[in-house]
């Protein structure tokens, strides 16, 4: 009948359903995640802070610094000991006043939240970028090429050349090579920087062949290859020392996930059905194993933004690990808030994307109330 | 301790009407804190800074390497001339640079000093001050003043009373934009317990600064106006936390004045004193700042874009001007373009009569050629000017300045700190009731030391029991060469048994004492005879 209401087809009614499905469950997804983040960046404010004790050490440490400044100052060595202590108390009161000190430490802790929340990152208090700005972001932007490249070209490296290598020794099970990368494996059980100090002393010391640290030579080169040429230079032995602490113990832990997956009977199936063994590995044993291999990637990824206190301390690598590190020993809470709610904020939009891609990539994924 | 507290706060304001009222100040003083010895003691501390083996630099003696301010004159390679040489430092660019409230990290001031020429360049290894661009100074104090001059280069001389000159200026006013004489501010009349009157190099305008311009007296007066433009609230460079300095130096400042503009010659007047005319000196006489890279900076502060200190800065929310790097160079790009276009003078009403003719134009165009080569506006008139500014990489270029006038070796007497190297020889027993005689070598790197050199060498004789039993000065024989004698009655004044001699070595070439001692032992009259 031409004017009676059409009833949506089965097919249209079940994506609709899916999409209202997903719809709701990406959204509880996004205010839980956000809670996390949340809860995550205030507890940092309160550990960075020490719950407010830090106020108390700030105190001390500005009202001794500008006991020395003032001190120190011939300007003010025609001052009576009255006038002086006037004086540094009149500059403790200044700076108490710049950094909000005279407020409680709640007030602040609320209001660094909200701002952190907003990514608002403000001011630091204490350090300055590279090129001189108190802005957080800039601070934290101006550090992260380094960070990127370094941790980048090393996690790439470490990532794709032991997934191979692994996929490649799950199919040589009890070889020599096989029992090798096994015997190396607890190697890795020393960090990065461990290795990083032997390669100095190894291979800019005893053999002066590559620098002990720094980004690029000093002064540095004019011409762009000649810059490149001498970042490579500089990158070599931290790259070095990060392959070699994790490259065993990730090739052993893909390994093994492997094989756990190259003995499943839909494998041996596929053996029995004589397939060709790169079909076997790509098919049988990649396709359903991409989703923990994606998550550890995407993981991976997002574990650069931390870079590596030590290391880049180690190598004088002008990074974010070394951004942190110096932060912390400057008690500069807007820039630890900074680098981790940027971190947590990441971490939140992977596992959201990972959620979605679960789904994509795995087809026994459904999402909740979906046809079983 | 009351004694000791009120002892050490007069002892640090030079509350003292003569040298030899500071010296029992100061023995009292030690005494009381050898007495609170708990709480008061002295840090005795080493540093090292390595070098290659073929280099050398004048080091000072108390701020090592990073606190010598005359490393830019002295740096060198002894087998070759000229060459490139790379340093690392625990710190660079740590806090942004400029002229008027920058980074004053140790590391920072270090590279800062290779681009700028002051004055008058500390001694690194007595702290007094040699001229660099002065060729003589006049420091007059009153009589009851205890100041003392030690160098050559510079006359001391006494004055029942100082009284300020009228037209000498002692403050601004921002206001009118002009300086206020003495006559103005004080129209009784004003006294000062010191005068110094500093004349400069006749050749002091042709100077030229990293960008090609000439130097001015523009140069050597907006600094002062600046000074008290910061301190003023109702300026818009008004900044708090320069308040306190400002405070403490308009307490001794009682004005200063041009005497002379060919050749320069500047008097200033000031109730601060110093123990050495040297420091007075160095304290009182006007440096040099580019006025137009200032300007710059003034501008930015003005419309409230950027802030020359930090505590500023925090408060208007606005970045630390860096003439270096950072987010302070486009700005004052912008800032230099519109002076150029509008050829703006700073102050017109008092700094147009310190300019050259076509100044303006010409320094402004310079500093755009200057920023256009090297990206940044850190223009000084040092050894070694800024060629280029890394951050994120940690290093700066300096290269050497072509137009600096000076000879490579003007200061390369300071290469070395000539510490006296002692030998002590005597006998080893002396007998009771006899005289005894002991040598004194004092050399350094094998050759005898001059004996004009050497300000004293005294001695301290201790007897077994630790006691001092007789202090004196030893005479001088030749160069490098002294001798102790001690009279049979104060050796006879010795119990038997082992003594020391302890002598002290002071050089007026470097602050830095020698010591060397000597055991012997005294014998009864009837025992063996004195031998070595």
């Amino acid at each position: 009948m031409s004017g009676a209401p059409t009833r949506p087809s089965p097919i249209r009614r079940g994506v609709l359903r899916d999409l209202r499905h997903m719809l709701l469950y990406a959204g509880k997804r996004l205010v839980a995640l956000l809670l996390t983040v949340l809860v995550g960046v205030y507890l940092t404010i309160l550990i960075a802070n020490m719950g407010g004790q830090v106020d108390e050490l700030r105190l001390v440490q500005i009202r001794s610094q500008a006991a020395e400044a003032v001190r120190a100052d011939p300007a003010f060595q025609d001052l009576t000991a009255v006038e002086r202590n006037a004086l540094i108390e009149r500059q403790v009161a200044l700076e108490v006043e710049r950094l909000r000190l005279d407020q409680p430490f709640v007030v602040r802790s609320v209001d660094y939240l909200q701002r952190a929340m907003r990514l608002d990152l403000g001011r630091a208090e204490q350090m300055h970028s590279d090129l001189g700005s108190r802005e957080v972001y800039a601070i934290i932007v101006e550090r992260l090429p380094a960070t990127l490249l370094l941790f980048g070209t090393a996690n790439l490296l470490v990532f794709f050349s032991s997934v191979f290598v692994a996929l490649y020794l799950s199919r040589r099970y009890g070889t020599l090579l096989d029992r090798s990368v096994i015997a190396l494996a607890p190697t890795s059980a020393a960090p990065a920087w461990f290795y990083g100090i032997f390669l100095i002393l190894l291979f800019a010391f005893v053999m002066p062949w590559l620098p002990a640290g720094g980004m690029v030579a000093a002064p540095p080169p004019e011409s762009r290859w000649e810059y490149a040429a001498s970042l490579l230079r500089h990158m070599l032995l931290p790259l070095a020392a990060m392959f070699l602490s994790a490259i065993f113990i990730s090739i052993y832990s893909w390994r093994t996930f492997f094989l756990i997956h190259s003995s499943e009977d839909y494998v041996e199936m596929a053996r029995a059905k004589g397939l060709p063994s790169k079909l076997i590995e790509r098919r049988y044993i990649l396709r359903p194993t991409l989703s923990p291999i994606v998550t550890s990637f995407l993981l991976m990824l997002i574990g650069l933004w931390s870079g590596a206190i030590i290391l880049e301390q180690v190598f004088n690598w002008p990074g974010l690990g070394s951004l942190l590190f110096q932060a912390i020993g400057h008690r500069d809470t807007p820039v630890i808030i900074g680098a981790v709610v940027i971190f947590a904020y990441l971490l939140a939009v992977t596992v959201f994307l990972l959620d979605i891609l679960y789904a994509l990539l795995d087809p026994r994924v459904r999402i909740e109330g979906g046809r079983r | 301790m009351p004694e000791f507290d009120a002892l050490a706060e007069r002892l640090q304001r030079r509350d003292y009407r003569s040298w030899e009222e500071r010296q029992a100040m100061m023995a009292r003083a030690l005494e009381l804190s050898m007495q609170d010895s708990v709480r008061v003691w002295l840090i005795d501390q080493l540093n090292v800074s390595p070098r290659a083996a073929n280099v050398e630099v004048a080091i000072d003696l108390a701020g090592g390497l990073s606190g010598s301010a005359l490393w830019p004159y002295t740096v060198r390679y002894t087998d070759r001339v000229g060459g490139q040489m790379v340093f690392g430092t625990p710190g660079l660019l740590t806090e942004p640079w400029n002229p008027v409230a920058g980074s004053n990290w140790i590391f920072d001031q270090m590279l800062i000093r290779a681009t700028d020429d002051p004055v008058v360049i500390p001694d690194p290894f007595t702290g007094l001050f040699w001229p660099q661009r002065l060729t003589t100074a006049e420091v007059t104090v009153q009589q009851d003043v205890p100041v003392g001059r030690t160098l050559d280069w510079l006359s001391l001389d006494t004055a029942a009373e100082i009284v300020v000159p009228e037209d000498a200026w002692v403050g601004w006013d921002a206001a009118a934009g002009r300086f206020v004489t003495v006559g103005e501010q004080y129209p009784d009349g004003v006294t000062a317990r010191t005068r110094v009157r500093v004349h400069y190099e006749d050749e002091f305008f042709e100077r030229r600064w990293h960008d090609g311009s000439r130097l001015s007296l523009a140069d050597l007066v907006l600094p002062w106006i600046l000074a008290f433009e910061r301190a003023d609230e109702a300026s818009p460079l008004f900044d708090v936390a320069h308040l306190p300095t400002f405070e403490a130096f308009v307490r001794h400042f009682r004005g200063w004045r041009i005497v002379s503009r060919a050749p320069l010659v500047i008097e200033v007047y000031s109730d601060q004193i110093f123990p050495d005319a040297e420091s007075i000196v160095a304290a009182r006489a006007p440096a040099p700042g580019p006025w137009h890279t200032l300007f710059l900076g003034i501008l930015a502060e003005r419309s409230g874009e950027l802030a020359f200190s930090a505590n500023k800065a925090d408060r208007l929310q606005v970045a630390w001007m860096s003439l270096v790097a950072g987010p302070s160079l486009p700005i004052l790009a912008r800032h230099l373009r519109s002076a150029s276009e509008r050829e703006l003078v700073p102050y017109p009403t008092v700094l147009a009569d310190f300019l050259g003719k076509n100044e303006v134009g010409e320094r402004y165009r310079a500093l755009a050629e200057w920023h256009r080569q090297r990206g940044h506006f850190w223009v000084g008139n040092g050894p070694f000017q800024l060629h280029s500014v890394h951050p994120i990489e940690g290093s700066v270029v300096l290269r050497r300045f072509a137009d600096f006038p000076d000879p490579a070796d003007k200061w390369l007497r300071f290469s070395r700190p000539e510490v006296p190297e002692l030998d002590l020889d005597g006998p080893m027993v002396v007998q009771a009731g006899e005289a005894a005689e002991f040598r004194v070598n004092v050399t350094f790197e094998g050759r005898p030391y001059a004996r004009e050199a050497i300000e004293d060498v005294q001695y301290l004789l201790f007897d077994g029991r630790g006691e001092l039993a007789e202090r004196g000065e030893a005479e001088a024989l030749d160069d490098g060469l002294w001798r102790v004698s001690l009279a049979p009655h104060a050796v006879a004044a010795l119990a038997a048994g082992a003594n020391s001699l302890e002598i002290a070595v002071t050089s007026r070439r470097v602050a830095l004492p020698a010591f060397v001692s000597h055991v012997f032992a005294t014998v009864p009259g009837d025992g063996r005879g004195a031998g070595r």
